[in-house]
Parts: structure tokens; sequence; C-alpha cells
């Protein structure tokens, strides 16, 4: 399994206490994506310049002279960059590092076992990414967990592996699935996403679950927030059985700083987030629609 | 602030929810001027009596002078009863609230509070003052009383006659006054409480005579106490639910009569006045005694934002699940009012001790967190600097001479010498110091006399029967215990030096010893890596885990050697309750990469900064040491951001947490959800925020009431090591 991180204390991506495991790499490419560092399936290295202190270590062991430090500003040419890795183990702050390990199941398995102690009734783990249902290793993990007892919950784009989306559906005890935007075209501009494809793995899902799910709906001002994205909502929503509603996710743009670290340019924009009324839209239209807003 | 809205007063909320409303009006606004520090203020006005007319009175005796001290605050201490007051007796003399018998001659105070205790309140309450007063009757007319015995009898009648002069005033005053109140004040505390309210009013007026009297008792199981009355007069229509939670709310409201406003002097807190409570928890039988009056205090905390009484409660295996929902639901409004205690680790490590079950079964606290049986103990506590012992005696950052080891294994041995001689100088000096002639054989032993506290006396069991002061070893138990500071430190420092000098090999100990003393000038890329690359106690890393473990089970195997031998208990407990503020600047720079002057670790709790990977890590550090060892206690401090322990989600992970410190085997742990931006914004505008409420260490304070210092170190505590642009 391709990991960028295992976050311990997770407290809502499922119920109770959670480890999250992020699994690197994505089908589709969402302009807005808020984890950068999980959509490309290649291992990464992430500068963060808000915490380098310039000390110009990494200018000394690099082979390349990717690095370049004078009075207190600090170059990386990426293009030079072979990641071998001389920075990021010479780095006294962490501000270089790799993003993405490769870890085998049992490993991950060992890891969310720390936190067990805390799992209590309905804690447990979550796997998430990127999209976590193209990877046949994370199925043989949540198998791993359900074995041993373990609650697990995932959470996708939709836009997964249907065969492994279905078994996964039918091990964990809830779910998330994203559906992004109802108008298919600008689906596939913004995201690279099908609209049918991903509705039907979402039946598919919903055909096998074994517990519940949660759609969430990510809020964009000036992209979906309007009836033909909200009214192909509340229409799927319906033909769901195990559905338990809505869960309205409003675009931020604090991510920005995450596509500096990794070299890209930095394309959020504030003018995307959701006013409290253009929420209140949402959530009094699908209401109307009779659909669950959690 | 507490904004006052269209005359509506709105407590304040780390919870984006805000607080329930489900008291009066008037109780509502009660507590808004209580907290406010009217009281407090108004105490300030009469801070003492003075005894400078009483001819005489420096030849007088210990006895007599305290007798004449406490009779005359009794007869003089002004009366206050409120207009929303459903209980009534007030500590209204300021001395008090600086630890202070409040009765001076000649300008100089006589006689020091006592405090770190929690006193029997259930013999008061169930029994009657009456009871005490025959209990001493009979015992003051035994054959063969020393003098000192016949002259502490005659002063426990005089504190009984006092009280009771105390308790005449209020009469006459509230039978006019307010004859709802009188007419369930009459007969309490002197014959034993007949209702529910005659029960919540005898204990008001015992812990207010006490207080008014100079000193600070916690108040211990109060549901274990009140329970029973409630359920008796609910189940005979005599009182409601919601009549009920007025009147514990009026005592709650009471007891912050002590709150000053902002402009008064400010230090360590203006709320650390010992007086904790317990809730929950089995009985000597086994059963959880979790009832009404647990819920109505929760109830009470979730809406007023009141942190005079820290409360701390006991889960066990019994623990209804509704108790941990609630306190939960409690824990999420911030200010840190409610802690919790794992019962099965606590009562392990008290009969691993020594203590009888039954006795175990009763702990409460003695005011902070430090366990103690209530109303049989005599306690104070030892704290020390492990950090200085590593630094000084083992690692020589205080000499010019070199210290010499062949490996890591000898630099940790030669530690724990080095500890192991500093519990010994304590224990020699605790007991020496309080014992004459200490021979090995409790029973024959004698406790040296110290001055009188026959208030105290009166609520302390065995202090009667035995004719012997508090601090005499009248009381069942008198315990002392060294407390371990700065333990997480030393194993962060132990650790870093393993991989500096013996595993990474990135310096030598004597390069590494020449950095320290310089405090780091120069070596900054060394002191980021060796405090970034490292993954320190609060992260789940065994490897410095188990250092910590090690250290304090040592530590606790030292003071295991003196234990229970002597009539001055020394059992074994880990604190620092805010001394790493008067620590820093005696400290060298430690291989953690902390420089001279930083606020290092509080308690049993992981350097501030350095826990990275959530509060669950942090928990399974902590329980990685066996905690059955420390019988005092070690708290730790998790610090909860207000985001993660929201909505629905928060309240299970809440319960996840303190199920998980359960299972883990913790002993004491406060879950503080605190907004750094928040308390960065009341330290600009202090009047704004009065009420807001922190947890300091045993106990809460207002965050305005604490000094620069202070306040520092509570926000780079929330902020995770460091104090943000302000």
């Amino acid at each position: 399994m391709r990991i960028t991180k295992i976050q311990r204390f997770s407290t809502h991506d499922g119920p109770g206490i959670r480890t999250c495991i992020f699994l690197k790499g994505c089908p589709l490419s969402c302009k807005w994506c808020h984890n950068p560092e999980n959509q490309n399936y290649d291992i990464d290295l992430s500068y963060d310049e808000k915490i380098c202190v310039k000390c110009g270590a990494c200018m000394f062991v690099c082979p390349n002279g990717c690095h370049e430090v004078h009075e207190a500003v600090h170059e990386f040419d990426r293009n030079k960059c072979i990641k071998c890795g001389a920075c990021v183990n010479i780095c006294p702050v962490g501000s270089l590092e790799f993003v993405g390990k490769d870890m085998s199941v049992l490993e991950v398995f060992s890891e969310i076992l720390r936190d067990k102690a805390f799992y209590s009734e309905n804690g447990g783990v979550t796997i998430t990414g990127g999209e976590p249902l193209i990877s046949p290793e994370a199925l043989e993990f949540l198998k791993l967990c359900n074995v041993n007892g373990i609650s697990c919950c995932f959470e996708t784009s939709g836009a997964g592996n249907p065969h492994i989306s279905k078994e996964a559906a039918a091990l964990c005890d809830h779910f998330f699935v994203d559906i992004k935007d109802g108008n298919s075209e600008r689906l596939l501009n913004n995201t690279g996403g099908n609209r049918e494809r991903i509705l039907e793995n979402i039946r598919l899902m919903d055909e096998y679950a074994k517990g519940s799910f949660t759609v969430r709906a990510i809020m964009i001002k000036g992209v979906n927030i309007d009836g033909e994205n909200l009214g192909y909502i509340a229409d799927a929503v319906k033909g769901f059985k195990h559905c338990i509603g809505v869960e309205l996710v409003p675009y931020h743009a604090l991510y920005g700083t995450k596509y500096k670290r990794l070299g890209l340019p930095d394309e959020s924009s504030e003018e995307m987030i959701p006013t409290s009324g253009d929420l209140k839209f949402a959530a009094d239209y699908l209401t109307s629609k009779g659909v669950n807003v959690i | 602030m507490d904004k006052t809205v269209t005359g509506n007063i709105v407590f304040r909320s780390a919870f984006s929810g805000g607080r329930p409303v489900r008291l009066s009006k008037e109780t509502r606004l009660f507590c808004h001027e209580s907290l406010e520090g009217r009281y407090g203020d108004e105490a300030m006005k009469t801070p003492f009596v003075t005894l400078d007319d009483i001819d005489g009175f420096e030849a007088l005796s210990s006895f007599a002078k305290y007798d004449a001290a406490i009779r005359r605050i009794c007869e003089t201490a002004p009366l206050r009863i409120t207009d929303h007051e459903l209980v009534s007796g007030s500590a209204t003399l300021g001395g008090a609230i600086f630890a202070q018998v409040p009765a001076q001659f000649g300008g100089n105070w006589i006689f020091p509070s006592i405090n770190h205790l929690t006193t029997d309140f259930f013999t008061p309450v169930i029994k009657g003052v009456d009871h005490i007063e025959s209990e001493v009757r009979k015992n003051m007319t035994r054959e063969g009383l020393s003098d000192r015995q016949k002259e502490q009898y005659k002063s426990y009648i005089s504190s009984l006659e006092s009280m009771r002069i105390y308790h005449k005033r209020y009469m006459d005053e509230l039978r006019a006054k307010r004859p709802d109140i009188y007419a369930y004040s009459k007969d309490v505390p002197f014959k034993a409480a007949g209702s529910f309210r005659e029960a919540v009013q005898s204990l008001w007026f015992v812990f207010s005579f006490l207080r008014l009297t100079g000193n600070w008792p916690g108040i211990g199981r109060i549901d274990k106490l009140l329970g029973p009355y409630l359920e008796k007069d609910l189940s005979e229509g005599k009182i409601t639910m919601g009549e009920a939670r007025e009147l514990i709310a009026s005592l709650f409201i009471k007891g912050c009569e002590w709150v000053r406003g902002v402009d008064a002097g400010r230090g360590s807190g203006d709320a650390q006045h010992y007086q904790n409570i317990v809730l929950g928890g089995t009985d000597r039988d086994g059963n959880d005694v979790t009832n009404d009056v647990t819920y109505i205090i929760l109830d009470i905390v979730e809406e007023l934002p009141i942190g005079d009484f820290p409360i701390t409660v006991r889960f066990n295996e019994k623990s209804p699940e509704k108790l941990y929902k609630r306190v939960s639901e409690v824990i999420r409004h911030g200010g840190g009012t409610v802690a919790v205690y794992n019962e099965s680790t606590i009562l392990n490590a008290l009969e691993r001790f020594g203590y009888s079950h039954e006795e175990a079964s009763d702990f409460a606290n003695d005011g902070c967190w430090e366990v103690q049986v209530p109303g049989a103990t005599r306690f104070s506590y030892y704290p020390f600097d492990s950090l200085q012992i590593l630094l000084n005696d083992t690692l020589k950052l205080n000499t010019d001479s070199l210290p010499s080891f062949d490996s890591f294994e000898d630099i940790k041995e030669a530690f724990f010498k080095n500890l192991e001689a500093h519990v010994d100088a304590i224990a020699s000096s605790l007991i020496n110091g309080h014992i004459v002639n200490p021979c090995g054989d409790p029973s024959k032993e004698v406790f040296r006399t110290f001055f009188p506290t026959s208030v105290i006396d009166l609520f302390e069991n065995d202090c009667v029967e035995r004719g012997l002061g508090y601090l005499d070893g009248g009381t069942r138990y008198s315990v002392i215990p060294p407390h371990i500071g700065g333990a997480a430190d030393v194993a962060n420092s132990l650790y870093a030096i393993k991989k500096l000098c013996y595993e990474d090999n990135i310096v030598s100990l004597e390069q590494l010893l020449g950095i320290l003393k310089a405090d780091w000038e120069g070596d900054e890329y060394l002191r980021l890596y060796v405090r970034n690359r490292y993954k320190y106690y609060g992260n789940d890393n065994p490897e410095v885990d188990s250092i910590m473990a090690e250290i304090l089970n040592r530590f606790s195997g030292f003071c295991e050697k003196y234990g229970t031998r002597h009539a001055l208990w020394i059992p074994s407990g880990v604190s620092t309750f805010g001394r790493q503020l008067e620590w820093k600047d005696l400290r060298f720079a430690a291989p953690f990469g902390s420089k001279k002057g930083d606020i290092l670790s509080g308690n049993a709790s992981p350097t501030p900064g350095t826990d990275l990977e959530g509060a669950t890590a942090v928990i399974k550090s902590y329980c990685a040491a066996d905690l059955e060892k420390q019988v005092t206690g070690a708290a730790l401090d998790v610090k909860l951001f207000p985001h993660t322990v929201s909505g629905d989600d928060g309240i299970s992970a809440i319960t996840g947490l303190i199920k998980g410190f359960q299972n883990l085997g913790g002993y004491f742990m406060q879950l503080d959800v605190a907004d750094v931006d928040t308390l960065l914004e009341a330290r600009k505008d202090p009047a704004s925020y009065k009420s807001l409420s922190v947890r300091v260490s045993g106990w809460n304070a207002r965050f305005v009431s604490l000094d620069d210092n202070w306040q520092r170190m509570i926000i780079e505590r929330e902020a995770g090591g460091s104090v943000p642009c302000e």
C-alpha cells in the first residue's frame, strides 16, 4: 500500500476515535482537490517554506545542486531533483520530506493496532486518500481488520474500481461517498470523472453495503451550487437504500499551501468559498426534496 | 465576555453550540455577579479580625491564642445573605483567601491555614455536629491524658462554641430575612440532616465555617453523601429535580465567593483553594454510586462556567454509559472543570501500598488530584526537580569537571544512583522533621507538635479520639510523598543522549556536554536537529517511553524503602503543579534541544511542543509506566482543540479517550478544550473574559487572574510549545 499519512485520533471521519489511512493516487484530478499530495501515485518531495530555517544544510549535501540558500531565501529547483533523499535526511526541522511510503498490509495493520485501546464500541479505521478503492491491497487490509473485529470505514470519490468498491462496502460499517457535480460536462471538465460510471458505482456499493453511508457534496461557489447539481443529488439519494443523508462540505482555500509545498501552482480562490447563504440555499433545497441534510 | 444580551446572561463556551440554560434567571444572575468578583472584592474590605485588645495575648498558650482567634472571627466576621442564595453561611474575611487564619495581633498573622486535605463531611451531615461534640466530651474525661491533650480537648469545646455563635448570628438574621432558608438551616449542622435541603445546607455551613476560619478543604464525594437524601425526598414528593438543581447550583455559586475582580493581584490563579469534588465511583461493596446528584452537578457545570469546584469523576467498569456521555458533553465546553480518575489503578495502588480495601474505596483527593482517604489523612507533598539531578549531579554541568561513562547504560545507572540519594535525603528530612526518635515501629513513634488546628481536627477522624491535632499525628494517616517533577524531560534527555552519542554517533558525550554548558550557542543546527528529528515522550515511541517508565518505576522503588515503615508514610507521586516555571531558570540546557529558561514538562505530561501524534499517543506514552506504583498519583494533561471534539463525533471521541485511558491503566487525566486564539484575546482584553476558566494543574483558575508567566505557560501548553504572535 502506498501511504501518505497514518493519522491517529481522527474524530470526524466516521464514528468514535479512528485511525485514518491516507492512500496515494486517485483516478480523478479535481481542480479544487484539498489533498493534492494524494493525487499522484508517484512519491513526491515536499518542501515547506514556512518551517524551513534556511540553514543551508540541504545545499551542502544535494548532489545535483537543487537547493540554493542565500540571505534567508531558499530556492529549490525541482527539475534537477532526482529524489535521492540526501536533503530529506539532513534537514533539521523536517521542512523537506518525501510524501508517500510503501508499506505492506501487515505493517499498516500493526500501525492501526496501536490505538486499539481507544476504538471502544464504535471507533476503528477509516481508509481514505486519494482514492482508496483502486488498491487491491486496501481491500486485503479491510478484510484483515474485519477478521480481527476492528470496525472499518472508507471515504471514496465514487471513482474507485467497482469490484473493490462493492467488496469494501460489504466489509465496512459505514462509508462516505462524494457526489461532486450533477452536471456531467462540468464534472468531466473539473475532475475528469464520468457521472454515470460514478453513479453506477455508488448503486453497486449501496446494494452490497453492510452498514450505512453518507453522501458528501462539496459546495463550490460559482461552480456547483445550483438546482441542477442539488436536484441530481436529491434524485440519486432517493434511490439508495443505505444512505443516511447528505453532508454539505463547503469549499475552503486553506489547501493552497499544500500545492506550494509540492511545487505546483496554487489555484485556490477565496471567491469559491460559499457564503452561509449559499449553504442555507443548498440545505433548504435538499430538505425540500425530502433529503436528510446532516 | 459573558455577553448580556437584552438582560440574558450568556456564559462563554469553547463549544460552538453554546451552553444550555436550565437554571432560573435569578440563579444565573447570582452566578454572574459572583464570577465578576463582587463577593471576593467585598471580602478584601474586611481581611481579618484583630486581637490587639486582648490583654496579655502574647503570653497566652498557642491553644488559647487559637481559640481566641476563632471565637473573635465567629463573633465579628461580617454576615452575608444575598438576594438569590438558597444556602447560607459565608467566608467573608479576605485573609482566608491567602491561606491564613484571618486574625492578626500587632499587625501579624497568627496561624497559617491548613490545606491539601478533604475533611469528613459525612459525619457532620449524617450524624450532626452534636454527635462530634458528644465524642469530644466522652474522650476528654478519659484517664491518663497529657496536659497537651487536655488543652487540645478544651480547644475543641471552644471551637464548637464558636461555631454555635457563628450559626446563631446567621439564624437571627435569616429568621426574618429569609424564612425559607431558616426553615432548613436552624437545626443543622448540629442535628443530623433529615432532608435533602438540610443535608445541602449542613454541608455548606460546615464548609463555610472551615473556610471562614482560614482553611481550604476539599469536599470529596458529594454525590455519595447527598444522593440518598435526594432519592428519598424525590420519592416522597418533597422536592423536584429542578428545585434540587437550583439548591446545589447555589452551593456552587457560593463557592465562588472568593473570586475577585480583574484588578486584583495576579499569581497562580484565583480559584485554587483546593475545594475539589469527586463524583461517581464505587462504594465499599463495589456498587457504583452514580446518582441523580452526580448528574445535577454535571448539569450545573455544563451551564455555568464555574471552575472553583474542580471535579474529578471516578470511572470504573460499572460506570453507566450515561455518565461517560454527560462528562464528555461537559468537557467540550472547555475550562477543564471535569477531570478523570481511573478507579481500578488507584484502588490497586492504595491497597498495594497498605490501605485496607474499605478505606481505599473511600478515596477522594487532597484538593488537587493527589489521592487520599478523606477525613483520615494529614497530607502534604515534597516536590523536587529530577532534571536538575540529571544535569547537575549526573552530567555535572554545574562544575568544570567532566563525568566519564563507558556506555549509555552507565549514564542511566549513575542518574538512578543520584535520584536514590536525593529520595533518601528527602525521606530522612521528612521523618526526622515530623517524628521524635524514629524507630521503625510506627506504633511506638510520636509526632512532633506544631500549631493548633482544632477546627480541622473536629472533622478529621481519630483526632478527637486521640486528642491530637491534625499536624501532630491525630489523623489516622500522616502522609508526605516526595513528588518527582521533570521526569519526562529526563526521559527525553536520556533518549537524546542515547541517539546522538551512542547510536547515530553525531556528537560525543563530551562535545554534547560542552554544547549544553554554552546553552547551544553556535550549535543551532544541532539543536534543531535533535529537537525535531527524534520522537520524544508523548508520541507512543516505546524507545523513549520505556525510559520514562523506568524512571518512574525506579523512583517509586526508592520511596518503597520507606513506605509505611514509619508513622509518617512515604509513598511516591508525580507532579510539578506549575513548578516548571520556578525551575526554568535554574536548569541548564537539556540534551533534547531545550534551552535555559524554556518551560518544560508539567506533571507526567509531555514537554510542550514535543507531542506530535495526538491525544491517543500521549495517553499511550503516559500509560507505559506502571502507574499503580505512583500511590498519590501521576497527572496527565491532554489538550484538545474545540474543532476536534465538535458535534456528536466529538462526544464519542472524548468517551473513547476516557475508555482508552481506563483500558491502558491510566491514573488521572485532565482534558482541556482550549482555543489558543481565545486565550490570546483574553490577554489583550481581560475585562471581557473575566469568567474564562482554564485548568492550571490540580486546580482551575480564571485565565485573567494568572500572572504573565502562568498565562504564557498555559498558552504554550495549548499551542504546543510556543506562544504565537500576539
